[in-house]
């Protein structure tokens, strides 16, 4: 077989080229980290990389929105528990009317009254809590009356998944019992010392405490269910994370050891290059 | 019976030839590394002998006027047609690559992500209806999308636009080389006619032949004069003898160049389906099929996404109660956040309750939730799904490209090694022969030499 010089020369070309591209495809996975540097280089785990990646951005927000869900239960149940505090107050006067300090009770029950009012008129991150879906309205006005509507504090905590929380101040302040009109009643009922009448609203409060509790029991299973999916989504998140790695990340050692291997052979494929196309017969010819 | 006179000329044959067939061993150790040239070699052969009276009388040896060029027409005829496979995938794999650099995906900053930010902000919306902050982010992502949309397609288009100029210089060169092909088939037939061989031309020829095959996929053939003819598209003569035709370009409906053949009486015939292979088809079929497709399955996208988020909104109600779309234009050239939104970020539809009422995050939920729906290829996966399909579809493409331009790489490589083998120059080989040719010189001169002695010792005697 004839074996032209450019033929020789030609070949060491072509192996050399072939064997830089390789490293320098090993040596990009190195620096990069990466397996997928390219589309090309994997298209079916390029399309999963970017399934995954949405996925995990995904999981991320619902992660935001409920704890954000937490933030706005912790501060209606922060509120609903200072209401409880002060019904319970108006109990304890209601319970142990002394005609005596009748107008000093009397006032203390419009001060409780007042304070309820206030917190039900609570704002949370610039919007009130308790106006139904009327966020920019004060629930109720001084006389009691209630402004907002029934719209409830929607939160998306997964796909198709949404945890509502009670915001209508009519239903948890007037729901069993209007507590703006008992309170008003007992004010009444103590100035005129009308112990009937303050024990009929005893009960009443009692029945408005109840409901309250109730709404606060009702928030303290939304707040589970939150915690539940939060805890879901977190080891979801962390085994997408594990697969999106797997599917992108590029096994270092094993990139490196291509990238010597790859290297010893671009190192020997020189030094027989360098063999063959120096010598020819004219080195020998005298 | 020989004479002395007989034995000079025997002599000066000799050094004649093996001086020609050194000449040619010079221009083949000059030639060793010149690309298509084929090595040549000087045929010797024996002057008819004299016969008479039962004698035979050498007349020495004569080099051939045809000078032999190592060639294989087969090798030739196959390495041309790998060639114009080669040309196509290369130029594909070029326009290809550039589509991939385009998907900015695995930097993470691409149209996945963007989608991604978009949705996140209608629930971050969603969380606080109200909030001026969340209005602006949802119309700023709103806006990044749009733009990304935009700019991807932008560069699509741009790729198309490179191929449309590589086509545009292609024809410049495939005329030139026309032109070129039929000026050497004259050269070659003329100096053919005179018995010689046209070597250097055909070399010259069978480069063009090649770089032409390179570009578009030809049909050629020699004919029994030493002319080459050569065919594009279905059976259009590009040079026939010493004639050549013509390739020329003209613009059709999408704005890009098409493919004609101008035919004697300077009528164009269009040929742009008729390209099977070389670079042209490679660059038509980047412009017309693969980076199309893409762009249509981007506008389809596009115009889902703007299609669906506005049905929502325009259903929902902004802050005073309005009801707007979102997002303006139908597809990937033109599609932008509705100016309005986006100077009033008060019309941002969060509420699903007619007035607009500020709590209500039904609308932002339900558009937050379109990224789950399965609103693409007849219900069938998501926008996330439908791109990641594409984005795959690309890297495959490219893949694919790749890895036919190697195999086709590898075979022309190896083609070449053969016709290497036949034809190219071994300066080892050269060196045996030049040593044999010298040495049979000096023989001869030493012949002369030895007659002359023999002549100088015959007129002694008779002095």
């Amino acid at each position: 077989m004839r074996i032209s010089n450019k033929q020789m020369a030609e070949n060491l070309k072509h192996r050399l080229f072939q064997q830089t591209a390789r490293i320098l495809e090993s040596e990009t996975k190195v620096t990069t980290g990466k397996r997928v540097n390219k589309l090309s280089d994997d298209p079916v785990a390029m399309g999963r990389i970017l399934e995954y990646r949405s996925t995990i951005s995904r999981m991320e927000q619902y992660g935001r929105n409920i704890s954000l869900g937490q933030n706005h239960l912790e501060a209606v149940d922060g509120i609903l528990e200072a209401v409880s505090d002060l019904i319970g107050q108006a109990k304890d006067i209601a319970s142990n009317p002394d005609p005596d300090l009748s107008s000093s009770q009397a006032s203390q029950v419009a001060d409780i009254r007042r304070q309820i009012l206030q917190f039900a008129g609570s704002k949370h991150n610039g919007n009130y809590l308790f106006s139904g879906h009327q966020t920019d309205t004060a629930p109720f006005d001084s006389s009691g009356t209630y402004q907002g509507d029934s719209g409830t504090r929607d939160i998306v905590i997964g796909q198709g998944m949404t945890v509502s929380i009670e915001a209508d101040g009519s239903e948890i302040f007037q729901g069993s019992q209007d507590v703006f009109q008992v309170l008003d009643d007992l004010e009444t009922a103590i100035g005129a010392n009308d112990k009937a009448s303050i024990k009929t609203q005893l009960s009443r409060l009692q029945d408005a405490l109840e409901h309250i509790n109730g709404i606060r029991a009702e928030n303290a299973v939304q707040a589970k269910r939150m915690e539940t999916a939060e805890n879901h989504w977190n080891s979801f998140r962390v085994s997408m994370e594990q697969m999106l790695s797997r599917t992108e990340d590029a096994d270092l050692a094993e990139a490196v050891i291509d990238l010597q291997v790859q290297k010893t052979a671009y190192e020997a494929s020189l030094a027989t290059g360098a063999m063959i196309i120096q010598p020819s017969l004219v080195d020998f010819l005298s | 019976m020989p004479n002395i006179y007989g034995m000079m000329d025997v002599g000066r044959t000799a050094l004649i030839s093996h001086q020609k067939a050194i000449d040619i061993i010079g221009n083949n150790i000059a030639n060793a590394n010149t690309p298509g040239y084929s090595r040549q070699r000087v045929n010797l052969e024996q002057n008819a002998p004299v016969r008479y009276q039962g004698g035979t009388m050498s007349n020495g040896v004569h080099a051939e006027q045809r000078i032999q060029r190592a060639y294989d027409q087969f090798l030739a005829a196959q390495i041309n047609d790998q060639k114009q496979s080669l040309g196509r995938w290369t130029a594909q794999k070029e326009a290809l690559e550039k589509v991939e650099l385009m998907f900015d995906e695995v930097s993470g900053y691409g149209l996945n992500k963007a989608f991604s930010e978009f949705w996140n902000a209608w629930q971050d919306l969603a969380n606080n209806p109200v909030g001026h902050v969340e209005r602006v982010t949802v119309v700023s992502r709103g806006r990044n999308l749009a733009e990304t949309f935009k700019k991807l397609r932008r560069d699509l288009v741009s790729v198309q636009q490179d191929a449309d100029e590589e086509i545009q210089d292609l024809v410049g060169e495939i005329n030139t080389i026309a032109r070129q092909i039929a000026e050497l088939n004259r050269k070659v037939t003329q100096v053919e006619v005179s018995g010689h061989n046209a070597n250097d031309y055909r070399d010259e020829r069978d480069l063009l032949l090649n770089k032409l095959g390179d570009m578009i996929g030809i049909n050629s053939f020699e004919d029994g004069d030493g002319n080459v003819i050569v065919s594009v598209g279905s059976e259009k003569p590009l040079v026939d003898g010493t004639r050549s035709w013509s390739l020329t370009t003209g613009t059709n409906g999408s704005g890009f160049q098409d493919l004609y053949w101008v035919d004697s009486s300077g009528a164009n015939v269009d040929i742009t389906d008729d390209i099977d292979s070389g670079q042209m088809k490679g660059w038509l079929q980047a412009r017309d099929s693969v980076v199309s497709g893409y762009i249509d399955r981007l506008d389809t996208l596009a115009s889902t996404v703007i299609s669906q988020v506005n049905n929502l909104h325009a259903a929902g109600y902004a802050l005073d109660g309005s009801q707007n779309n979102f997002f303006t234009g139908g597809n990937a050239v033109d599609m932008a956040v509705n100016s309005a939104v986006v100077s009033d970020v008060n019309l941002v539809a969060a509420s699903g309750t007619s007035g607009g009422v500020p709590g209500d995050n039904s609308t932002a939920v339900a558009i937050a939730a379109l990224q789950q729906t399965l609103t693409m290829s007849s219900a069938t996966t998501t926008f996330d799904g439908y791109y990641a399909s594409m984005v795959s579809d690309v890297g495959a493409d490219v893949r694919d490209a790749r890895v036919s331009l190697q195999h086709q790489d590898s075979m022309v490589s190896r083609l070449e090694a053969y016709r290497e083998q036949v034809a190219g120059v071994s300066l080892d080989e050269e060196m045996v022969e030049l040593i044999q040719s010298q040495h049979a010189y000096s023989a001869a001169a030493k012949l002369i030499t030895s007659a002359d002695e023999m002549m100088a010792t015959l007129i002694g005697m008779v002095r």
